[in-house]
């Protein structure tokens, strides 16, 4: 994997392979890893911060941290856990600094509704989402970002992330049975909340 | 199959690929089958929130870029440190290569001076002793002082003598001496 590799064969690499061939010189292999994560990262985040410019701003600063220390990666471990590991610190960061600030995404959908900023759509919006499906997702990310923390991450990871058990028990250092649990509760919880608001 | 164990598949599993048992229960009984609808209509949100928000277009360029500019950025970061850091100890080592030369050469004048003043001494010594000793290369000057007795005495002392600051004390060289 020289520095001459071309684009098309990088397109082809695992994301083991494209992180070596990145600390290899490849100049095409970043750029590569950004193009399959960003979609699923910025999405990720912006639905843990609820806001879509600074879930961009954090997406580019997880994707610069993993250009930063791609030499500390290790192939043993996947490479997606590893950058939503990066991407969930930098969200619950952020989350943790609004707190404080007491202007939390929660905060504002409930107690502001005359402040309702949410961009629910932007790159990729779905026209044909009806008045109530949008009425809906927003209760939904509402009651989501009403759960604990650590019930939230289950859950976005698992069930919107598609990530499986054990990858999502690796990017939060969790069993694969606390991970199950925390899926319950946070379904459960979800549930309730959601029936309340109906 | 049980309403418990119906809830449970259905909270951990969700509504594909669920038993044949389960689903007959589920149809059957209302409350599992309330439970059922609450559960599909999540799993479409939650199918909704994976599309709710996509990179700008612009996203894949700007991150290579900033990563790059932030990498150089870094690495000159740590480059200006250690060469600042190179800088202080080397100016660090230069002050104290500085005092020891500082030393070194106080050292050494101290040491000429006082081989100076030990012959400049002897000279005026042998001066007084005797006429044949004297060096005749070491230019002298004659002064006549009053002796003890009262009587005058001329002294040959040497015609440049390097004294210190330091080494005059003035109550015995200017009040015992006169010139």
């Amino acid at each position: 994997m020289a520095q001459s590799t071309g684009l098309e064969t990088t397109l082809s690499f695992g994301d083991n392979a494209l992180i070596s061939s990145h600390l290899e010189g490849n100049e095409y292999a970043f750029q590569v890893l950004v193009e399959r994560y960003q979609n699923k990262l910025v999405n990720y985040i912006y639905n843990l911060v609820g806001d879509y410019e600074q879930a961009v701003d954090l997406g580019q600063e997880t994707f610069i941290r993993v250009f930063k220390h791609a030499h500390r990666y290790h192939a043993k471990y996947q490479f997606s856990t590893w950058i939503y590991r990066i991407a969930t610190n930098l969200a619950l960061d952020e989350i943790r600094r609004r707190k404080r600030r007491s202007r939390s995404f929660t905060y504002r959908l409930f107690f502001q509704q005359e402040e309702q900023d949410i961009p629910l759509e932007h790159d990729g919006p779905s026209p044909e989402c009806s008045l109530d499906r949008k009425e809906q997702i927003q209760m939904l990310q509402a009651a989501l970002n009403s759960l604990p923390d650590k019930y939230r991450l289950v859950f976005m990871l698992r069930e919107v992330q598609e990530l499986s058990h054990e990858e999502v028990g690796k990017v939060l250092k969790l069993s694969v049975g606390t991970v199950k649990s925390r899926l319950h509760r946070a379904k459960k919880l979800l549930r309730q909340k959601l029936t309340r608001v109906r | 199959m049980n309403c418990q164990g119906v809830e449970q598949q259905l909270i951990d599993e969700g509504t594909i690929g669920l038993e044949a048992a389960v689903l007959q229960h589920v149809h059957q009984c209302p409350e599992c089958r309330k439970l059922y609808d609450e559960v599909a209509t999540l799993e479409q949100l939650n199918q909704a929130l994976r599309g709710a928000a996509r990179a700008p277009s612009d996203f894949s360029s700007k991150v290579v870029s900033a990563s790059f500019v932030s990498w150089i950025g870094w690495r000159a970061a740590w480059g200006l440190i250690v060469v600042l850091l190179a800088l202080v100890t080397l100016s660090d080592s230069s002050t104290f290569w500085g005092v020891q030369d500082l030393k070194a050469f106080w050292n050494d004048a101290d040491s000429s001076l006082e081989s100076q003043r030990s012959e400049s001494i002897s000279g005026a010594e042998s001066a007084s002793r005797s006429e044949s000793d004297r060096d005749s290369s070491i230019p002298y000057v004659e002064v006549k002082v009053k002796g003890r007795s009262g009587a005058p005495v001329v002294v040959r002392i040497p015609a440049q003598i390097e004294v210190l600051t330091r080494d005059l004390h003035p109550e015995v060289l200017l009040r015992q001496a006169s010139y």
